[in-house]
Protein backbone atom coordinates (compact mmCIF):
# COMPACT_ATOMS: atom_id res chain seq x y z
CA UNK A 1 0.00 0.00 0.00
CA UNK A 2 1.23 3.51 -0.78
CA UNK A 3 2.37 5.46 2.25
CA UNK A 4 -0.21 8.17 1.75
CA UNK A 5 -3.10 5.72 1.80
CA UNK A 6 -2.09 4.60 5.28
CA UNK A 7 -2.50 8.13 6.63
CA UNK A 8 -4.80 10.03 4.28
CA UNK A 9 -7.99 9.63 2.30
CA UNK A 10 -6.98 11.99 -0.49
CA UNK A 11 -3.97 13.95 -1.72
CA UNK A 12 -4.49 17.45 -3.10
CA UNK A 13 -1.87 19.60 -4.78
CA UNK A 14 -2.09 23.29 -5.59
CA UNK A 15 -1.79 23.84 -9.31
CA UNK A 16 1.01 26.36 -8.89
CA UNK A 17 3.14 23.89 -6.91
CA UNK A 18 2.79 20.96 -9.28
CA UNK A 19 6.13 21.46 -11.00
CA UNK A 20 8.13 22.23 -7.84
CA UNK A 21 10.94 19.82 -7.13
CA UNK A 22 9.88 19.72 -3.48
CA UNK A 23 6.29 18.81 -4.39
CA UNK A 24 7.48 16.07 -6.73
CA UNK A 25 9.82 14.76 -4.05
CA UNK A 26 7.05 14.57 -1.42
CA UNK A 27 4.59 12.97 -3.84
CA UNK A 28 7.21 10.39 -4.71
CA UNK A 29 7.94 9.69 -1.05
CA UNK A 30 4.18 9.35 -0.48
CA UNK A 31 3.86 6.98 -3.42
CA UNK A 32 1.15 9.16 -4.93
CA UNK A 33 0.98 9.43 -8.70
CA UNK A 34 -2.45 10.94 -9.18
CA UNK A 35 -3.09 13.79 -6.75
CA UNK A 36 -6.19 15.94 -7.12
CA UNK A 37 -5.23 19.36 -8.46
CA UNK A 38 -6.75 22.38 -6.72
CA UNK A 39 -6.40 26.15 -7.07
CA UNK A 40 -5.80 27.04 -3.44
CA UNK A 41 -5.17 24.94 -0.35
CA UNK A 42 -7.97 26.75 1.50
CA UNK A 43 -10.51 25.25 -0.92
CA UNK A 44 -9.96 21.99 0.95
CA UNK A 45 -8.28 22.93 4.22
CA UNK A 46 -10.91 25.46 5.28
CA UNK A 47 -13.85 23.13 4.83
CA UNK A 48 -15.57 22.70 8.15
CA UNK A 49 -15.73 19.21 9.56
CA UNK A 50 -19.23 17.94 9.25
CA UNK A 51 -20.40 15.77 12.10
CA UNK A 52 -18.89 12.33 11.98
CA UNK A 53 -16.54 13.19 9.14
CA UNK A 54 -13.30 11.47 9.97
CA UNK A 55 -11.65 12.00 6.57
CA UNK A 56 -8.17 13.41 6.48
CA UNK A 57 -6.50 14.76 3.38
CA UNK A 58 -2.94 15.69 2.58
CA UNK A 59 -2.50 19.01 0.82
CA UNK A 60 0.68 20.28 -0.80
CA UNK A 61 0.72 24.03 -1.27
CA UNK A 62 2.70 27.25 -1.25
CA UNK A 63 2.62 29.42 1.82
CA UNK A 64 0.82 32.61 0.79
CA UNK A 65 1.47 34.29 4.15
CA UNK A 66 4.37 34.80 6.52
CA UNK A 67 7.04 32.14 6.67
CA UNK A 68 7.96 32.90 10.27
CA UNK A 69 5.95 34.28 13.18
CA UNK A 70 7.20 35.68 16.43
CA UNK A 71 6.54 33.35 19.35
CA UNK A 72 3.28 33.79 21.27
CA UNK A 73 3.44 34.96 24.90
CA UNK A 74 2.30 31.56 26.22
CA UNK A 75 5.12 29.79 24.41
CA UNK A 76 8.50 29.30 25.98
CA UNK A 77 11.54 30.91 24.40
CA UNK A 78 14.10 29.03 26.56
CA UNK A 79 16.20 32.13 26.97
CA UNK A 80 16.35 32.89 23.25
CA UNK A 81 15.74 36.55 22.55
CA UNK A 82 14.68 36.19 18.91
CA UNK A 83 12.16 33.41 18.99
CA UNK A 84 10.04 32.49 15.96
CA UNK A 85 7.92 29.62 14.84
CA UNK A 86 7.47 28.22 11.38
CA UNK A 87 4.02 27.38 10.04
CA UNK A 88 5.63 25.14 7.40
CA UNK A 89 3.25 22.26 8.04
CA UNK A 90 -0.25 22.91 9.32
CA UNK A 91 -1.94 20.31 11.49
CA UNK A 92 -0.84 17.08 13.05
CA UNK A 93 -1.41 13.38 12.50
CA UNK A 94 -1.95 12.94 16.23
CA UNK A 95 -5.30 13.65 17.81
CA UNK A 96 -4.57 15.21 21.20
CA UNK A 97 -7.80 16.35 22.77
CA UNK A 98 -6.25 19.48 24.29
CA UNK A 99 -4.29 20.60 21.26
CA UNK A 100 -4.77 24.24 20.28
CA UNK A 101 -4.74 23.11 16.64
CA UNK A 102 -8.28 21.81 17.23
CA UNK A 103 -9.34 25.36 17.94
CA UNK A 104 -7.16 26.86 15.25
CA UNK A 105 -7.94 24.75 12.19
CA UNK A 106 -11.36 23.76 10.91
CA UNK A 107 -10.65 20.09 10.21
CA UNK A 108 -8.13 17.24 10.29
CA UNK A 109 -6.41 17.85 6.96
CA UNK A 110 -2.66 18.30 6.92
CA UNK A 111 -1.20 20.98 4.69
CA UNK A 112 2.49 20.89 3.85
CA UNK A 113 3.97 24.07 2.44
CA UNK A 114 6.49 22.86 -0.07
CA UNK A 115 8.26 26.19 -0.42
CA UNK A 116 10.45 25.58 2.62
CA UNK A 117 13.24 27.15 0.57
CA UNK A 118 11.44 30.50 0.90
CA UNK A 119 11.39 30.07 4.68
CA UNK A 120 15.13 29.51 4.61
CA UNK A 121 15.56 32.70 2.54
CA UNK A 122 13.67 34.68 5.18
CA UNK A 123 15.94 33.13 7.79
CA UNK A 124 19.05 34.08 5.79
CA UNK A 125 17.99 37.72 6.07
CA UNK A 126 17.06 37.53 9.76
CA UNK A 127 20.32 35.85 10.67
CA UNK A 128 22.19 38.85 9.26
CA UNK A 129 20.58 40.92 12.02
CA UNK A 130 20.70 38.59 15.03
CA UNK A 131 20.73 34.93 16.08
CA UNK A 132 17.44 33.21 15.37
CA UNK A 133 15.70 30.45 17.27
CA UNK A 134 12.88 28.66 15.46
CA UNK A 135 10.28 26.20 16.68
CA UNK A 136 9.82 24.18 13.51
CA UNK A 137 7.22 21.75 14.86
CA UNK A 138 4.91 24.35 16.31
CA UNK A 139 1.82 23.51 14.23
CA UNK A 140 2.57 19.85 13.65
CA UNK A 141 4.82 16.95 14.62
CA UNK A 142 7.53 16.92 11.98
CA UNK A 143 9.22 13.78 13.31
CA UNK A 144 6.00 11.84 12.76
CA UNK A 145 5.89 13.07 9.14
CA UNK A 146 9.58 12.63 8.39
CA UNK A 147 9.14 9.77 5.93
CA UNK A 148 6.85 12.02 3.95
CA UNK A 149 8.55 15.42 4.16
CA UNK A 150 12.20 14.95 5.09
CA UNK A 151 11.89 18.36 6.76
CA UNK A 152 13.51 17.27 10.04
CA UNK A 153 16.63 16.51 8.07
CA UNK A 154 16.47 19.88 6.31
CA UNK A 155 16.13 21.78 9.59
CA UNK A 156 18.97 19.78 11.18
CA UNK A 157 21.14 20.42 8.13
CA UNK A 158 20.48 24.13 8.42
CA UNK A 159 21.33 24.12 12.13
CA UNK A 160 24.62 22.40 11.35
CA UNK A 161 25.61 24.88 8.66
CA UNK A 162 24.27 28.18 10.12
CA UNK A 163 25.98 29.24 13.35
CA UNK A 164 23.37 31.92 14.11
CA UNK A 165 20.44 29.58 13.74
CA UNK A 166 19.01 27.07 16.16
CA UNK A 167 15.90 24.97 15.93
CA UNK A 168 13.61 23.10 18.27
CA UNK A 169 11.80 20.05 16.92
CA UNK A 170 9.07 19.19 19.38
CA UNK A 171 7.59 15.71 19.15
CA UNK A 172 5.64 12.88 20.69
CA UNK A 173 6.91 10.49 18.03
CA UNK A 174 8.49 7.22 19.09
CA UNK A 175 10.56 6.70 15.95
CA UNK A 176 14.05 5.64 16.89
CA UNK A 177 15.50 5.09 13.43
CA UNK A 178 15.95 8.68 12.31
CA UNK A 179 18.41 10.13 14.81
CA UNK A 180 21.51 8.20 13.75
CA UNK A 181 20.92 9.34 10.14
CA UNK A 182 20.50 13.05 10.83
CA UNK A 183 23.25 15.68 10.79
CA UNK A 184 24.03 16.20 14.47
CA UNK A 185 24.41 19.68 15.83
CA UNK A 186 24.29 21.37 19.19
CA UNK A 187 21.81 23.82 17.65
CA UNK A 188 19.17 21.24 16.72
CA UNK A 189 17.22 20.43 19.87
CA UNK A 190 14.77 17.56 19.98
CA UNK A 191 12.05 18.35 22.50
CA UNK A 192 10.02 15.38 23.67
CA UNK A 193 6.62 15.97 25.18
CA UNK A 194 6.11 13.37 27.88
CA UNK A 195 2.88 12.59 29.67
CA UNK A 196 1.72 9.92 32.09
CA UNK A 197 0.24 6.89 30.31
CA UNK A 198 -3.15 7.69 31.85
CA UNK A 199 -3.10 11.10 30.11
CA UNK A 200 -1.81 9.58 26.88
CA UNK A 201 -4.52 6.93 26.88
CA UNK A 202 -7.33 9.35 27.61
CA UNK A 203 -6.32 12.53 25.83
CA UNK A 204 -3.49 11.94 23.35
CA UNK A 205 -5.18 9.67 20.83
CA UNK A 206 -2.92 8.11 18.25
CA UNK A 207 0.30 9.03 20.03
CA UNK A 208 2.97 6.61 21.23
CA UNK A 209 2.93 5.52 24.86
CA UNK A 210 5.42 6.80 27.42
CA UNK A 211 7.71 3.83 26.94
CA UNK A 212 7.92 4.49 23.18
CA UNK A 213 8.69 8.16 23.70
CA UNK A 214 11.41 7.35 26.24
CA UNK A 215 13.03 5.00 23.74
CA UNK A 216 13.10 7.86 21.24
CA UNK A 217 14.67 10.15 23.87
CA UNK A 218 17.37 7.55 24.43
CA UNK A 219 18.11 7.29 20.71
CA UNK A 220 18.26 11.05 20.19
CA UNK A 221 20.68 11.37 23.11
CA UNK A 222 22.75 8.44 21.90
CA UNK A 223 23.09 10.10 18.49
CA UNK A 224 24.44 13.23 20.20
CA UNK A 225 21.49 15.62 19.92
CA UNK A 226 20.64 17.98 22.75
CA UNK A 227 17.34 16.85 24.24
CA UNK A 228 14.65 18.85 25.95
CA UNK A 229 12.03 17.12 28.06
CA UNK A 230 8.66 18.86 28.04
CA UNK A 231 6.14 18.26 30.78
CA UNK A 232 3.88 20.62 28.98
CA UNK A 233 0.96 20.67 28.94
CA UNK A 234 0.32 19.14 32.34
CA UNK A 235 -3.33 18.14 32.49
CA UNK A 236 -5.44 18.38 35.62
CA UNK A 237 -7.24 15.11 36.24
CA UNK A 238 -8.32 13.09 39.25
CA UNK A 239 -5.21 11.66 40.98
CA UNK A 240 -2.89 13.82 38.88
CA UNK A 241 -0.09 13.65 41.49
CA UNK A 242 -0.01 9.87 41.34
CA UNK A 243 0.05 9.87 37.53
CA UNK A 244 2.84 12.43 37.19
CA UNK A 245 4.89 10.81 39.95
CA UNK A 246 4.60 7.45 38.18
CA UNK A 247 5.68 9.02 34.91
CA UNK A 248 8.73 10.57 36.57
CA UNK A 249 9.70 7.21 38.12
CA UNK A 250 9.46 5.52 34.74
CA UNK A 251 11.44 8.26 33.02
CA UNK A 252 14.25 8.50 35.54
CA UNK A 253 14.67 4.74 35.69
CA UNK A 254 15.83 5.05 32.08
CA UNK A 255 17.09 8.60 31.51
CA UNK A 256 19.62 10.52 33.57
CA UNK A 257 18.06 13.99 33.77
CA UNK A 258 21.54 15.47 34.26
CA UNK A 259 22.17 14.59 30.62
CA UNK A 260 19.23 16.49 29.12
CA UNK A 261 19.72 20.09 28.03
CA UNK A 262 16.72 21.46 29.90
CA UNK A 263 13.22 20.68 31.07
CA UNK A 264 10.07 22.57 30.26
CA UNK A 265 7.12 22.68 32.63
CA UNK A 266 3.71 24.12 31.92
CA UNK A 267 0.11 23.51 32.78
CA UNK A 268 -2.48 23.62 30.03
CA UNK A 269 -3.36 27.08 28.72
CA UNK A 270 -5.00 28.22 25.54
CA UNK A 271 -6.20 31.36 23.82
CA UNK A 272 -9.82 32.24 24.54
CA UNK A 273 -10.94 32.00 20.93
CA UNK A 274 -9.43 28.55 20.46
CA UNK A 275 -11.09 27.31 23.64
CA UNK A 276 -14.46 28.61 22.47
CA UNK A 277 -14.04 26.65 19.22
CA UNK A 278 -12.95 23.54 21.12
CA UNK A 279 -15.93 23.71 23.48
CA UNK A 280 -18.28 23.81 20.52
CA UNK A 281 -16.53 20.90 18.81
CA UNK A 282 -16.11 18.78 21.96
CA UNK A 283 -19.07 19.26 24.35
CA UNK A 284 -18.10 16.21 26.41
CA UNK A 285 -14.39 16.88 26.69
CA UNK A 286 -13.12 17.03 30.24
CA UNK A 287 -10.29 19.29 29.12
CA UNK A 288 -12.27 21.67 26.91
CA UNK A 289 -15.07 22.03 29.45
CA UNK A 290 -12.94 22.73 32.53
CA UNK A 291 -14.04 26.09 34.01
CA UNK A 292 -10.79 27.94 33.30
CA UNK A 293 -9.85 31.40 34.48
CA UNK A 294 -9.44 33.95 31.71
CA UNK A 295 -6.37 36.14 31.92
CA UNK A 296 -5.36 38.60 29.20
CA UNK A 297 -6.88 36.61 26.38
CA UNK A 298 -5.77 33.20 27.59
CA UNK A 299 -7.61 30.58 29.57
CA UNK A 300 -5.67 28.73 32.23
CA UNK A 301 -6.19 26.77 35.42
CA UNK A 302 -6.80 28.84 38.55
CA UNK A 303 -3.64 29.83 40.35
CA UNK A 304 -4.11 27.32 43.15
CA UNK A 305 -4.22 24.44 40.66
CA UNK A 306 -1.54 25.83 38.38
CA UNK A 307 0.96 26.39 41.14
CA UNK A 308 0.20 23.07 42.82
CA UNK A 309 0.88 21.20 39.57
CA UNK A 310 3.91 23.13 38.40
CA UNK A 311 5.52 23.19 41.85
CA UNK A 312 4.87 19.49 42.27
CA UNK A 313 6.61 18.79 38.97
CA UNK A 314 9.55 20.97 39.98
CA UNK A 315 9.82 19.00 43.23
CA UNK A 316 9.77 15.71 41.37
CA UNK A 317 12.52 16.97 39.07
CA UNK A 318 14.64 18.37 41.84
CA UNK A 319 14.41 15.08 43.77
CA UNK A 320 15.97 13.35 40.79
CA UNK A 321 18.26 16.06 39.49
CA UNK A 322 18.91 19.00 41.75
CA UNK A 323 20.79 21.04 39.15
CA UNK A 324 18.27 20.60 36.34
CA UNK A 325 17.72 23.62 34.11
CA UNK A 326 13.98 24.07 34.14
CA UNK A 327 11.78 26.57 32.36
CA UNK A 328 8.18 27.35 33.05
CA UNK A 329 5.97 29.37 30.76
CA UNK A 330 5.10 32.17 33.19
CA UNK B 1 -27.93 9.89 36.16
CA UNK B 2 -25.89 13.07 36.50
CA UNK B 3 -26.67 14.03 32.91
CA UNK B 4 -30.39 13.88 33.63
CA UNK B 5 -30.04 15.90 36.82
CA UNK B 6 -27.83 18.60 35.29
CA UNK B 7 -30.47 21.20 34.34
CA UNK B 8 -32.29 20.57 37.61
CA UNK B 9 -29.26 21.14 39.84
CA UNK B 10 -28.39 24.25 37.85
CA UNK B 11 -31.91 25.58 38.46
CA UNK B 12 -31.80 24.74 42.17
CA UNK B 13 -28.41 26.40 42.70
CA UNK B 14 -29.46 29.45 40.72
CA UNK B 15 -32.58 29.78 42.86
CA UNK B 16 -30.48 29.65 46.03
CA UNK B 17 -28.12 32.46 45.03
CA UNK B 18 -28.43 35.96 43.62
CA UNK B 19 -26.40 35.57 40.44
CA UNK B 20 -25.64 38.02 37.66
CA UNK B 21 -25.82 36.71 34.09
CA UNK B 22 -22.02 36.35 34.02
CA UNK B 23 -22.08 34.37 37.25
CA UNK B 24 -24.82 32.13 35.84
CA UNK B 25 -22.62 31.38 32.85
CA UNK B 26 -19.75 30.54 35.21
CA UNK B 27 -21.99 28.26 37.27
CA UNK B 28 -23.24 26.57 34.12
CA UNK B 29 -19.67 25.82 33.04
CA UNK B 30 -18.93 24.35 36.47
CA UNK B 31 -22.03 22.14 36.19
CA UNK B 32 -20.96 20.95 32.72
CA UNK B 33 -17.47 20.06 33.99
CA UNK B 34 -18.91 18.35 37.08
CA UNK B 35 -21.20 16.24 34.92
CA UNK B 36 -18.31 15.14 32.67
CA UNK B 37 -15.95 14.30 35.54
CA UNK B 38 -18.56 12.66 37.73
CA UNK B 39 -18.55 15.26 40.49
CA UNK B 40 -21.88 15.05 42.29
CA UNK B 41 -23.25 18.61 42.30
CA UNK B 42 -25.99 17.68 44.74
CA UNK B 43 -23.26 16.77 47.25
CA UNK B 44 -21.52 20.06 46.53
CA UNK B 45 -24.79 21.90 47.12
CA UNK B 46 -25.39 20.09 50.41
CA UNK B 47 -21.86 20.95 51.59
CA UNK B 48 -22.49 24.61 50.85
CA UNK B 49 -25.68 24.43 52.91
CA UNK B 50 -23.83 22.75 55.79
CA UNK B 51 -21.12 25.39 55.68
CA UNK B 52 -23.66 28.20 55.68
CA UNK B 53 -22.94 29.53 52.18
CA UNK B 54 -26.41 28.65 50.91
CA UNK B 55 -29.02 29.88 50.59
CA UNK B 56 -28.06 33.50 50.15
CA UNK B 57 -29.88 36.44 48.66
CA UNK B 58 -27.24 39.16 48.51
CA UNK B 59 -24.64 39.63 45.80
CA UNK B 60 -21.58 39.41 48.04
CA UNK B 61 -22.76 36.23 49.70
CA UNK B 62 -23.52 34.73 46.31
CA UNK B 63 -20.04 35.61 45.10
CA UNK B 64 -18.58 33.73 48.04
CA UNK B 65 -20.92 30.79 47.49
CA UNK B 66 -20.00 30.62 43.81
CA UNK B 67 -16.30 30.74 44.69
CA UNK B 68 -16.88 27.82 47.05
CA UNK B 69 -18.66 25.84 44.32
CA UNK B 70 -15.68 26.56 42.06
CA UNK B 71 -13.28 25.32 44.71
CA UNK B 72 -15.15 22.03 45.09
CA UNK B 73 -15.64 21.51 41.37
CA UNK B 74 -12.46 22.85 39.75
CA UNK B 75 -9.80 22.48 42.46
CA UNK B 76 -10.62 19.34 44.39
CA UNK B 77 -8.63 16.65 42.58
Amino acid sequence: MSMWRALFDNVYVEKRTLEDAETKRILERAGCTDPIVIEHYKDVFDRKDSEGNSERSLILAHNPGKHLYEGAPVCQSFGNEHFYYSPGVMNCIYDCEYCFLKGMYPGRDICIFTDIGETFKVLDELEKEHPVYVCASYNTDLNALENLTGYVEKWCERALTHPDFSVELRTKCSRTDIYSKLPVSDRAVFAFTLSPDEIIRRFEKGTPDLEGRIRAVEEAMKAGFPVRICFDPMIYVRNWREHYRGMMETLTSRIDLHMVRDISIGTFRISDQYLKNMRKKMPDSEIAQYPYISDRGYYQYPEVVRLAMEDYMKELISDKCSGARTFDWR
Amino acid sequence: METEKFPEIMDILTSEMALSETMKIQLRQMCIYARITGIDMENVRLRLHEEGFLPCTDKNGSKKALAKVYEYVACSF
